[in-house]
């Protein structure tokens, strides 16, 4: 008696035994997964340091492949938008990510992954990469997408003075905090 | 009876303490570990180089590559663990227009960071 397919054929009879070895592992470490078992997302441990790796070289890259497409305005460096800028700064991102000498909210330490410091920003990120950080946010790390908030010369603005920043002593970046605050109170 | 006591007194205190010795890391590696932790979570990766910890890749401050090396802390203290918990608690009170901020740190927080920096060679 001939066997039936698809054992006739040995080599399609292996390979369809394999493609269902790997649909039924794939569905049993996605169960693995989705109930939870094999996953903590609480935000009290860092994230094991290869997935760590593994999502912030996809964001690095998902950030700068969109970047490039976006056709972004060039920095502005005059003193009104520089103030228009340090203004947002102050009242949407000190909280988070903190500035010359100055430390972020206490609480903050307590996000992860942690909001960071951003005086070496300009070092990592070019300016349409700024633009789309701001502008886009970031998923899963807290960052809004502020172009929902800000218009895209908001958003300019807000990105030129970050990279600016670094160039402030605590001592000027403190000045300008507190004239941003008085004229801030004046206009309410 | 009072000798066999008092023998087994302490034959049961030599069994605490070596009880202690091989439960979990020694305290320093525990500490260290710890403070792998804690810099994660101030991300001084923002502005220093630090090795292992991931994304610590920052040029605003100095390197801490090879930190456990280091004679001084930012120029103005001796590099010794204690020296390095009050400053990462008060930078600015020790270098007075430090860029670097002063994050929060309990005393147990900041003894940790300065027991990871110690390990690196």
């Amino acid at each position: 008696m001939r066997p039936r397919w698809p054992f006739d054929r040995p080599l399609l009879a292996g390979w369809l035994f394999g493609l269902a070895s790997a649909v039924a592992l794939a569905v049993a470490v996605g169960a693995l997964f989705l109930s939870g078992i094999a996953y903590d997302t609480g935000a009290d441990r860092p994230h094991p340091k290869a997935v760590a790796w593994a999502i912030h070289v996809t964001m690095i890259n998902s950030v700068g492949r969109r970047a490039e497409k976006d056709d972004a305005p060039p920095p502005v460096r005059d003193r009104a938008s520089l103030l228009s800028g340090a203004a947002l700064y102050e009242r949407y991102c000190v909280a988070c990510h903190g500035g010359p000498g100055q430390a972020r909210a206490p609480w903050v330490a307590a996000m992860l992954p942690t909001p960071p410091y951003l005086l070496d920003a300009r070092g990592r990120w070019s300016h349409a990469e700024l633009r789309r950080l701001v502008r886009n946010g970031v998923k899963m790390t807290g960052m809004p997408a502020w172009g929902e908030v800000l218009s895209e010369r908001e958003v300019g603005e807000v990105v030129s003075f970050v990279e600016i920043m670094p160039s402030l002593t605590p001592a000027a970046y403190s000045r300008i905090r507190r004239s941003v605050a008085a004229a801030q109170r004046a206009a309410k | 009876m009072m000798p066999v006591l008092r023998l087994s007194a302490i034959v049961l205190i030599a069994l605490a303490g070596a009880c202690r010795e091989t439960r979990g890391p020694a305290p320093a590696a525990a500490d260290a570990q710890a403070g792998e932790t804690v810099i994660t979570r101030m991300a001084c990766g923002s502005c220093h180089v630090i090795p292992g910890i991931e994304e610590a890749d920052g040029h605003v401050g100095p390197s801490l590559v090879h930190f456990a090396r280091r004679r001084t802390i930012a120029g103005v203290l001796v590099n010794t663990p204690a020296n390095l918990a009050a400053y990462l608690k008060a930078p600015q009170a020790f270098v007075p227009g430090n860029v670097m901020p002063a994050e929060q740190l309990t005393d147990a927080e900041a003894r940790a960071a300065a027991a990871y920096l110690a390990t690196l060679e």
